[in-house]
């Protein structure tokens, strides 16, 4: 078997519901709830006097990088998504007090990344630092941590 | 994570829109500008 089948083979198992599932669940939705609460956020904003209204996406990493983010094709390609989805609903709602930002995590501890969790339902990783330019800038040098995420 | 909420939705976070932010731990900090 070549490369390519291998790749072809290991990559179709990923079935077109589950691209649409993550898609619905990684930006159809936040499309909806953000313009869903878009008056109520709009007269929070403008009740308070030097505050306006936040929504804050939660992205991801993964929908920066080019690689193939173990295999989650579907999963990067909808943070990306979600990401832009983000710029576009802070431009639109500019004008109505309400700020749009997101976040896009590196590793976390979590199912996803770690594979399974405890009783405790907590997951752990035990990272080295994988990309030698982070280690320039950021002196941490490890995963994030699961008590950082609450 | 939670801090980078925080100081989104506090008195810091006020100048912030279409902003991205990157809590990150280092593993994966300047892939996606250095790729």
């Amino acid at each position: 078997m070549s490369d390519a089948e291998a790749i072809s083979k290991h990559f179709l198992k990923s079935p077109p519901d589950a691209w649409a599932d993550t898609f619905k669940t990684n930006i159809t939705s936040l499309y909806y709830v953000s313009m869903t609460f878009l008056p109520l956020l709009a007269k929070g904003g403008k009740a308070t006097p030097g505050y306006a209204s936040s929504i804050i996406n939660v992205t991801s990493i993964s929908g920066f990088m080019k690689g193939n983010s173990a295999g989650q094709f579907a999963y990067a390609t909808s943070k990306a998504g979600a990401t832009h989805l983000t710029r576009m609903l802070a431009t639109v709602f500019a004008g109505t007090k309400v700020r749009v930002n997101c976040i896009a995590p590196g590793i976390f501890p979590s199912e996803m990344t770690a594979g399974d969790s405890g009783e405790d339902n907590k997951s752990k990783l035990d990272m080295e630092m994988s990309n030698p330019a982070g280690k320039q800038i950021c002196s941490i040098s490890r995963a994030g941590l699961t008590d950082a995420i609450y | 994570m939670a801090a980078t909420v925080l100081f989104l939705a506090g008195p810091g976070g006020v100048f912030y829109n279409e902003q991205i932010l990157f809590p990150d731990g280092g593993q994966t900090l300047t892939q996606p500008a250095a790729k």
